[in-house]
């Protein structure tokens, strides 16, 4: 009796996941752009102030690629002197074989990171030198200022996917915050203007099953990772002020709490956490804390 | 256990009726419309390959007090390590100083672990760190944490030595990748230091001088183009070399022009890349020796001058960016 209703409910299983008349396709052949790449571009004409088209013409990036339908679905960082552009792509398949890659008009925040808009993207894998392509990227500033580069994809080469890893959450991160909210004494602490509404965040991860320990912004984190979620959060500040001298004005101190954060498809950390700081302006002392969004963080190492 | 036994284990403990239908369907199915989570794969590897993850400090000796400011605290590392016969070779990179990339060797113990050990050279820039010596880097694989052991290392500051112990707390591995066919194409990052300078050199281009040196190549067959960084110092563009590759040897030569200061006229305006010899090897780092030359005008007792240098320089620690 119980070896019959297990034989029902294997057929009703079976039956549920698939259809047994067809027959089941062939596994796709996977996408080659697809993966993680490292690579060269080069800058081959700009336009804009001289400044900011002085930059060598050679550059690093990298690519992660993903298929979705029939087309892929990218995430780019281009890391030139003193800039590091993060680029959403949407790819879609043309006739020589190549992908044109769109990206999203941006769409203000009201952060401080740079506009981008991506233009022209043709993307294709080569045997020789493993990617091949071009696209024309215009950064504007926060100040305005509008800098239109036509790039020229030279080389690539795949990063091969970790062997061993403690988790999947495990390594350092690094990316951009951009702050959401911030409650405290935001502008005394920014001379008057607002708080810093961006930057550069940089996160160490070291994972030992659920457990997970590290560093945030250099301040020590602890917390609990899952399957798909990290949670990690650290001391408070201290109500103690910040000492007061002739060059110590600034932060003195900062905190990270509350960190929530998953790993999307293409391989990004994104999330949420609080980042308090306090210091002095030299007349006056301030402490607040941000709200704070991840943006395009991706894994250094 | 990984999620995929957990799941089976849930499911057979799981008895009777509609829920068990349900339940089953859906350990059977999955959920299609969620993207599983990236995987973790503990499992002991061997040793060989490029491994990132973290070091613990445990203790600092010296006489500036360094346990405050460092002990307890995590610091990222990358051992690159490699077969070599009967033993390893392989090379050691952390950020508690930012010049730490030391060659190592050695072999596994009777008790798993591999035992490494080997220095780094001084350079003349830095004139109180004469180098550091890695006396200690004991690692084995781990099925949970991927890489543990320990480590000791001393950085030779000159008046006052700084000597550490660590535990290596954990590491993932990837394989060190290198295509046969373009073994010299990405980005090479390191130092090489100054042999030789002739000519109007300045008094503080010592031997032993530190030179900052960038390679981005692409390789198509055994022609190598790209552009070399750093040379000189002051300049901050790059030159355009070209070349050609032969297994696993380099040749690249190349020239640059630049317009002086606009401010005071002052400046490197050529840089000639005269010869480059270089060998790659499967650790992924570049050895050589290349040879500069540059001229330009130079600010001596506030008048404008001309001036003309070879500088002769060997690869240090040119690593191929990962």
């Amino acid at each position: 009796m119980r070896g019959s209703r297990l034989g029902i409910l294997a057929i009703l299983v079976a039956a549920a996941c698939s259809s047994p008349a067809q027959p089941s396709p062939a596994a796709p052949s996977p996408n080659p752009l697809a993966g993680q790449w490292l690579g060269i571009f080069e800058i081959a004409s700009c336009v804009g102030p001289s400044f900011d088209c002085s930059a060598r013409a050679l550059n690093d990036f990298t690519l992660a690629v993903v298929p979705i339908g029939a087309g892929l679905q990218g995430f780019m960082v281009l890391e030139t002197p003193g800039q590091r552009i993060a680029i959403d792509l949407v790819g879609t398949p043309d006739q020589a074989g190549s992908y044109a890659f769109t990206t999203a008009p941006f769409q203000s925040s009201g952060a401080s990171l740079p506009q981008v808009d991506v233009r022209d993207f043709a993307l294709r894998d080569d045997p020789v030198t493993g990617l091949a392509g071009s696209f024309t990227y215009a950064v504007t500033s926060t100040w305005l200022v509008t800098v239109t580069r036509t790039a020229i994809i030279r080389s690539a080469s795949r990063r091969p996917p970790a062997v061993v890893s403690p988790g999947h959450f495990q390594g350092t991160w690094v990316g951009d915050f951009v702050t959401r909210t911030c409650t405290g004494g935001c502008r005394v602490g920014a001379g008057g203007y607002f708080n810093p509404t961006s930057g550069r965040v940089t996160l160490q991860v070291v994972q030992e099953g659920a457990a997970v320990v590290g560093s945030v912004q250099g301040s020590p984190v602890s917390g609990t990772a899952t399957a798909s979620t990290l949670s990690m959060t650290g001391p408070p500040l201290t109500p103690d002020l910040c000492p007061v001298c002739w060059d110590c004005s600034g932060w003195c101190a900062t905190a990270v709490q509350n960190l929530t954060a998953n790993i999307d498809k293409l391989g990004r950390l994104t999330g949420r956490f609080e980042y308090s700081v306090k210091g002095n302006t030299g007349s006056q002392h301030f402490m607040y804390t941000m709200e704070v969004e991840l943006s395009g963080v991706t894994r250094q190492r | 256990m990984n999620e995929s036994e957990m799941s089976l284990r849930v499911c057979s403990a799981i008895r009777g009726g509609a829920a068990l239908l349900v339940f089953a369907i859906s350990c059977a199915c999955g959920s299609p419309t969620e993207p599983s989570p990236p995987v973790s794969a503990p499992a002991v590897s061997s040793l060989p390959g490029r491994w990132s993850g973290f070091f613990r400090i445990d203790s600092c000796a010296d006489r500036s007090g360094c346990t405050n400011s460092l002990v307890g605290r995590l610091f990222a590392f990358e051992l690159r390590v490699v077969p070599d016969a009967s033993s390893f070779v392989a090379t050691f990179d952390t950020d508690v100083v930012d010049f730490s990339l030391v060659d190592l060797s050695g072999v596994t113990q009777a008790d798993g672990f591999t035992l490494l050990s080997g220095s780094a050279p001084p350079t003349s820039d830095r004139p109180r760190l004469q180098g550091i010596d890695v006396s200690q880097l004991r690692v084995r694989p781990d099925a949970q944490l991927g890489l543990v052991g320990s480590l000791s290392y001393t950085l030779r500051y000159r008046d006052d030595p700084q000597s550490v112990t660590g535990t290596i707390v954990s590491a993932s591995l990837q394989p060190i990748s290198i295509a046969a066919a373009t073994p010299f194409q990405g980005t090479w990052e390191g130092d090489a230091l100054q042999l030789a300078c002739t000519g109007d050199c300045p008094s503080y281009y010592y031997a032993g001088r530190r030179i900052g040196v960038t390679l981005r190549l692409t390789q198509i067959g055994t022609s190598v183009v790209g552009e070399m960084g750093g040379l000189p110092k002051a300049v901050s563009g790059t030159t355009p070399v070209s070349g050609t590759a032969s297994g696993s040897s380099l040749s690249l030569t190349g020239e640059s022009t630049h317009p002086p200061n606009q401010w005071d006229g002052t400046g490197t305006t050529l840089i000639r890349l005269m010869s480059f010899t270089a060998h790659a090897d499967s650790l992924g780092r570049l050895t050589g020796t290349f040879r500069y030359h540059a001229e330009g005008i130079r600010s001596v007792n506030f008048k404008n001058v001309p001036f003309t240098e070879t500088v002769d320089a060997e690869l240090s620690t040119v690593v191929r960016r990962f």
